[in-house]
């Protein structure tokens, strides 16, 4: 069965709405109808793209607070709350049983709610008196944001900035690859199987593969293990890996380019250049009053529920504007067509009045029956019409065609610093588009960019007034060889003695003494599907990776096996025909896009891939992140 | 499903807490017998009805559920029953509609002395809101299966008129011999007359002379049934009836048969048009009901875009007294420079004066 982490995650907070029991089953005398839904920042995040205040309504929530608002009794009715464990959480829960604001509390944690946190709920509520008004307490597991069937986050900033900081102290970035691994738990256990691990040796992604296997062998090893197949035994290589998906673990500095890339298709474009957030977009509409120019904020809500967006999300922005027309034409038509036969008013002579009668009235009822779809059908058109009219204006505006074009042929190893430094002193871009090109070729060369040329365009971005920090920042990630096309491990040693002292300690013990090793061997089998596509680099990996055959490429990698006793060898394993890419450090729309598009059409069966990370990323912020990097280590 | 409970666990520190406290281990049980004592006791008036209404809608969708196949397809339920069970579905429907409205009026004339906190009142707003939703979807859920049934209904009813229309070839031969019959007679003779002997009782004579008419097409090179009936009649009619008395009754009981027929066909008509309009009329009250349901969909919106403009003249106002202590404070801030000025201007003309 493909993994469908949405629909996973939604079962699940149905599930917990309707207190933990089956939704079909009748309520306990009425205790099951309307209650109180409780949330906190965290858990507020990941309900946004799954349910709509209807939807809640649904499923018998009528007032959904949030934890620190200064909320009123209600006396009669139970409360579902569902926040992220803490010392925070659980003094506020203690305080609300001691004003008695509810009838019941059902408590709902995101991830395990940790034994001291346990204890300090309960000595609260012995000590209010309040505990028997507590019906249950549950760890739910659903701490992640699920945005579509196939990609989720976890909704963790700036992790990128925690895991590369130079000057980052040891507790810190065990808190921060603690959080990652938690929240990626969180995940493996909604799909409810164990996957076997694999990433590259050395740098986060190792160390945060190591802690997960840790962490799953710990749950394997509980009673009621949250793993449908338990801790039985691995079972023979073949079978096991046919239904274990892969977990497929890298870092950010695995490929950065992809992250500053410009996009040409729809979600990626509409990611980047006009903010979603969620599955939400927020536009400028004009409104307000007539003639005072005002423009209204206005909210589009984009998942996988709309027809438009999951038909036509991976084209080509040109053919999204044809899209638009013929899906308006069509229904231009199912109206017309709507209009003629309910309202025809030709009386034919002859005809049967009678059958006349019938027919009209057949013909106005399937125009009622029809009315809701094609009202809902408008709205996604002239939502989509919307977005596709601010993405040409911006597009026009900042010759984003340009852009994407002359990244591809970077990318292809085409051009040169001639037409980046061509397009860098035009006019045409943001300050924001001039860097994320130049970066792009910087990252993207084959070979590591002479310091003349990266002079060039280092003074042709100061004086397009672009802010240099990020680029100083991977101008040395390059240098080093941390990041890019072609890297060694001796280009690497090199690069430590940069930060010196502890940070450099703390980075080799990041990066690992081999990182990167393999990556230009991978690039140079970066393929182009059609034209004008590329493949990013993770795609090419986790192509090989999945294939299961020897591959000089990725048998380097670490392997993890939870299930298989510590300290056994890599078995041999067929193909896996499931996915998990997780991305350290954040990911965006493109990425996520390239794995898809080539899991579609996979030889000789489709494969199935749920691609996730820390965060999706617009490219703004992570040129904010790559800038705040390089104050940091001191550029 | 992912999901662990950590329930016992939390009891089990619970009491163990409470213990350190110096409370007995039985409280515990006490508590939570307390604890279900007073849930029952909170509850409002507005929250058992509110229940009692989604009890009622549920059971309505459960009544539903068990009788949506039969109801669906023609032939499992008869027209009787689907009217009984269209009847019963309505009464309820009107009455949870009924009693939502109850509520509704009861939330808008003030919630209880004690009871009128915001919180409460949102809750309670949004319950209501629930229930509508939810009365909303089963009517929905109902219409559709409705229009399901009216469809098969109609594809029977133009099938039947299909073949009434057109007869097959040895009814067709038989039509213009009762029509022939018809027009030569015009009286009215009843098919199960028993003075007419020979004829089989009952109301199948009409039928059988039809039927009999019927027969006589499968070699079309026959004599028509016309002259076959009245050779049938005369026959018959010889036998039985003597001279100039019975010649009329030989002629009346000629024009029984064409006026029984024509008669027949009358009625069959008249009875094609009832259930013609029939079905008309249930279409439009199908219709009503959609209308009913679109116009009370677009209440919804304009209900919900009525609270948004009042949430949004709420805005207004609080940004309209905002402007108003600005400009207040504006105005002040004014008033205070200018008399720094003059006085300033004061001091300087005043100082002056002291020096010269």
């Amino acid at each position: 069965m493909a993994l469908n982490i949405r629909q996973k995650q939604a079962d699940a907070v149905v599930r917990m709405l309707h207190l933990n029991s089956s939704p079909q089953s009748t309520g306990r005398g009425g205790e099951d109808l309307y209650k109180v839904l409780i949330l906190d920042a965290a858990t507020q995040d990941v309900l946004a793209p799954l349910l709509r205040v209807k939807d809640l309504r649904r499923h018998g929530v009528t007032l959904h607070l949030t934890l620190d608002s200064n909320r009123q009794p209600i006396p009669d009715v139970p409360a579902v709350y569902f926040v992220a464990p803490g010392p925070h959480s659980t003094a506020r829960i203690v305080a609300d049983l001691a004003a008695s604001l509810y009838d019941s509390y059902h408590l709902n944690f995101s991830t395990q709610l940790p034994r001291k946190e346990l204890e300090a709920l309960a000595e609260g509520a012995a000590r209010e008196g309040s505990a028997a008004r507590v019906a249950r307490v549950h760890d739910q597991y659903l701490q992640y944001i699920a945005l579509e069937a196939g990609l989720f986050s976890l909704g963790l900033p700036a992790t990128y900035v925690d895991l590369n900081d130079p000057s980052a102290q040891d507790a810190q970035i065990q808190g921060a690859v603690g959080l990652v691994v938690e929240r990626l738990f969180c995940v493996l256990a909604s799909t409810g199987t164990v996957p076997i691990i694999r990433c590259p040796r050395g740098g986060a992604a190792e160390h945060v593969a190591s802690l997960l296997d840790a962490r799953i062998r710990e749950a394997l090893h509980q009673r009621g293990s949250v793993f449908a197949d338990g801790a039985g035994a691995a079972g023979a290589g073949l079978a096991a890996s046919l239904h274990r998906p892969l977990l497929a673990i890298f870092d950010r500095n695995f490929e950065l380019s992809v992250m500053l890339q410009h996009a040409w298709t729809y979600k990626p474009l509409v990611h980047d250049v006009l903010g979603m957030r969620l599955n939400r977009v927020t536009l400028a509409a004009p409104g307000g009053a007539p003639g005072a120019g005002t423009h209204v904020p206005k909210t589009f809500e984009v998942d996988d529920s709309d027809f438009f967006w999951s038909a036509h999300g991976r084209e080509q922005f040109p053919k999204i504007a044809e899209q638009v027309e013929a899906e308006l034409a069509r229904y231009r038509a199912a109206v017309d067509e709507l209009n003629r036969s309910a309202g025809s008013n030709v009386l034919d002579a002859a005809a049967d009045p009678a059958d006349l009668m019938a027919g009209n009235t057949k013909h106005l009822m399937s125009a009622i029956n029809s009315l809701p779809e094609l009202t809902e059908r408008k709205r996604s058109i002239d939502k989509h019409t919307n977005l596709a009219t601010h993405l040409l204006g911006a597009i026009k505006e900042r010759g984003l065609d340009q852009y994407y074009a002359l990244e591809e042929e970077l990318t292809a190893g085409k051009e040169h610093v001639e037409a980046v430094l061509k397009h860098l002193q035009g006019s045409q871009g943001t300050v924001t588009d001039r860097l994320r090109l130049a970066l792009v070729w910087l990252l993207t060369c084959p070979t590591a960019p002479l310091e003349a040329e990266c002079e060039r365009v280092e003074t042709a971005l100061a004086a397009a007034g672009a802010d240099v920090r990020a680029w100083a920042y991977a101008r040395r990630m390059r240098r080093m060889n941390l990041t890019g096309k072609s890297q060694s491990s001796a280009a690497l040693a090199d690069g430590r003695g940069v930060f010196g002292g502890a940070a450099q300690a703390q980075l080799t013990t990041l990066l690992g003494s081999s990182f990167g090793q393999g990556l230009s061997s991978l690039t140079k089998g970066v393929k182009n599907l059609l034209a004008g596509e590329q493949q990013a680099a993770v795609t090419v990996a986790v192509e090989a990776l999945m294939e299961g055959r020897p591959n000089p490429d990725v048998d380097g990698y670490a392997y993890f096996d939870p299930k298989a006793p510590i300290g056994s060898g890599p078995r041999p394993q067929g193909p896996f025909k499931q996915a998990i890419v997780f991305m350290v450090g954040g990911g965006n729309f493109l990425e996520a896009e390239s794995l898809q598009c080539w899991a579609s059409r996979a030889q000789p069966t489709p494969k199935h891939v749920v691609y996730g990370a820390t965060e999706l990323l617009s490219p703004e912020t992570m040129l904010e992140q790559l800038s705040a990097l390089a104050v940091r280590g001191g550029l | 499903m992912v999901v662990l409970d950590v329930t016992p666990h939390f009891r089990q520190l619970v009491e163990q807490r409470s213990t350190q406290n110096g409370a007995q281990a039985s409280q515990g049980q006490s508590q939570q017998a307390a604890q279900l004592l007073r849930s029952l006791a909170a509850r409002t008036a507005f929250t058992k009805a509110a229940n009692e209404i989604a009890h009622d809608i549920t059971a309505l969708r459960r009544f539903l559920r068990v009788n949506q196949y039969a109801y669906a397809q023609i032939g499992r339920m008869s027209e009787a029953e689907g009217d009984r069970l269209e009847g019963e579905i309505g009464s309820i429907v009107r009455a949870c509609s009924a009693n939502i409205q109850r509520l509704h009026s009861l939330l808008e004339e003030g919630a209880p002395a004690g009871d009128g906190t915001p919180d409460v009142a949102a809750h309670r707003a949004g319950a209501v809101l629930a229930l509508s939703e939810r009365l909303g979807a089963t009517t929905a859920a109902y219409d559709r299966l409705r229009a399901l049934r009216r469809q098969q209904e109609e594809q029977l009813a133009v099938l039947r008129r299909r073949r009434r229309a057109k007869p097959p070839a040895c009814d067709g031969q038989a039509a213009p011999a009762t029509a022939s019959l018809a027009v030569a007679g015009g009286g009215h003779v009843a098919p199960s007359d028993p003075a007419i002997p020979g004829l089989p009782p009952d109301g199948h004579g009409g039928s059988d002379l039809r039927q009999r008419g019927a027969r006589t097409p499968l070699s079309p090179l026959q004599a028509p049934p016309s002259r076959g009936f009245a050779t049938l009649g005369h026959a018959e009619a010889s036998t039985v009836l003597p001279s100039t008395a019975s010649q009329r009754q030989q002629q009346v009981l000629k024009q029984r048969p064409a006026e029984s027929a024509a008669l027949h066909r009358e009625l069959v008509e008249l009875s094609g048009a009832v259930a013609q309009a029939e079905a008309s009329v249930r279409e439009v009250a199908g219709l009503n009901q959609a209308f009913s349901a679109a116009v009370a969909h677009q209440t919804g919106q304009i209900e919900a875009l009525y609270a948004e403009a009042v949430r949004a003249t709420g805005h207004i106002g609080a940004a309209n007294m905002q402007l108003g202590k600005t400009v207040a404070a504006g105005k002040g801030a004014q008033r205070t420079l200018l008399v720094f000025m003059l006085l300033a201007t004061l001091g300087l003309v005043f100082m002056d004066w002291w020096h010269s």
